[in-house]
């Protein structure tokens, strides 16, 4: 693949347990996926008050939320990029 | 509780036949117990977390906030609020986004508030907790006292016109577009990742249950009965007071406090004190204060706080006095 259509990942969380683990996982799933963007992570509040999304943690990709208020598998995290990825 | 016979014929099997301890001795008593209880609660706590999560497929949170949103029923709306609180699972990490989401959306402070206040209050584990330790009738009794502490508490915050201690930026930021809705979805295609988050919540929780109910176990076959009465005594009036003071610390064990209070009604704390600890330990969360300190200023957080305590302690006291 010549361009590579994930631009940006981020996950948007409150510094609870489970947006931590979120992070890692995400962060994983990219790199086993040879995604080059950077995985960022942030507890920034206005974003969560932008986006409009009433779960966290949140992944967004391309600065759209992908899920919110889910823990998902890697593998699921990976499906769900690959699905990016082919959309685009 | 007939449903559980067989749990119970198989802990007295166990503890009796196979590990031989002779009936009538404090060990073999508690030995029984933890046994028949652990097992009980576990697959209670289970299920009922299997249940929640098909009710938040069919109930998801942006359905409830549009509900709420649209509809302004003349106090309604609160109660409303705190029903949807208890049947939607709570996690203090989504405290915050709710907040912000609820709010936007038009929904008044102080409905927003009733359903934080309930939903802590009624979640899927202290439902399951309850229902395995202490019957239908006092988890009834429990859900309805939630629901109420979260609609008076609301209509209070509500009626203290408060906005103002709202951080300003929740007011002033747009509202993008919702989650682009993912397309139909199915129970069917959705029960695996139920499934797995069920068992996540479930392995989470598990190892406080079971170390909650050993305690209790051994308070069950050690402690005289009646024991906790003459201890109580000595904190006279202000023992509810006491217990919901002391359950704030234990928010993240609120799976392992439950038990072993059941095991302490059973030696003589009265059910209202009881209860109001174990309200306290699931409510009043200091994590989730940290977080909402953020989307409010000060005074608008101790009288988040001040309301549920002060709830608690007035049903600890409530139930101390008509059951007592």
């Amino acid at each position: 693949m010549a361009h590579e259509s994930i631009l940006s990942i981020e996950v948007l969380g409150a510094g609870c347990p489970n947006c931590t683990a979120l992070f890692e996982r995400t962060k994983a799933a990219a790199a086993a996926l040879g995604i080059e963007a950077e995985v960022r992570y942030s507890t920034d509040i206005g974003r969560i008050a932008e986006l409009n999304v009433l779960r966290t943690p949140v992944i967004i990709v391309n600065g759209v939320p992908l899920v919110a208020g889910s823990l998902p598998d890697l593998n699921e995290i990976k499906a769900l990029l690959t699905n990016v990825r082919s959309a685009a | 509780m007939d449903l559980f016979f067989p749990l119970q014929a198989a802990a007295d099997w166990l503890t009796y036949d196979v590990f031989s301890l002779s009936p009538d001795t404090h060990l073999s008593e508690a030995v029984a117990f933890f046994l028949y209880d652990a097992t009980k609660i576990l697959l209670l706590v289970y299920f009922i977390t299997l249940l929640a999560g098909i009710i938040r497929f069919h109930l998801p949170i942006e359905r409830v906030r549009d509900y709420l949103a649209s509809h302004s029923l003349f106090g309604l709306d609160y109660f409303l609020a705190t029903v949807f609180g208890a049947i939607t699972p709570f996690c203090t990490c989504s405290s915050i986004p709710l907040f912000i989401g609820f709010l936007k959306a038009g929904i008044p402070l102080g409905v927003t508030f009733a359903f934080l206040i309930t939903s802590p209050l009624i979640n899927e584990i202290a439902i399951g907790l309850f229902i395995g330790l202490f019957g239908l009738k006092v988890t009834l009794l429990y859900v309805a006292t939630g629901i109420i502490i979260g609609m008076v508490g609301g209509a209070i915050i509500g009626n203290l016109k408060m906005e103002r201690f709202v951080a300003d930026f929740i007011w002033n930021t747009g509202t993008a577009a919702n989650l682009p809705h993912e397309q139909q979805r199915s129970l069917r295609t959705e029960w695996p990742s139920i499934r797995r988050e069920a068992g996540n919540t479930f392995r989470t929780v598990a190892p406080y249950i079971l170390i909650g109910v050993g305690v209790g176990a051994l308070i069950h076959g050690f402690v005289p009965a009646d024991f906790f009465e003459s201890v109580l005594q000595r904190f006279g009036f202000l023992s509810v007071p006491v217990a919901v003071i002391l359950s704030v610390p234990l928010y993240s064990n609120a799976a392992g406090v439950i038990p072993v209070i059941q095991s302490l009604i059973a030696k003589g704390v009265p059910l209202g004190t009881g209860l109001a600890f174990m309200m306290g330990t699931v409510g009043l969360s200091l994590p989730e204060a940290l977080i909402l300190k953020k989307v409010i200023k000060l005074p608008l957080l101790l009288t988040f706080f001040g309301v549920v305590t002060a709830g608690i302690i007035l049903v600890g006291y409530l139930f101390n006095a008509v059951v007592g």
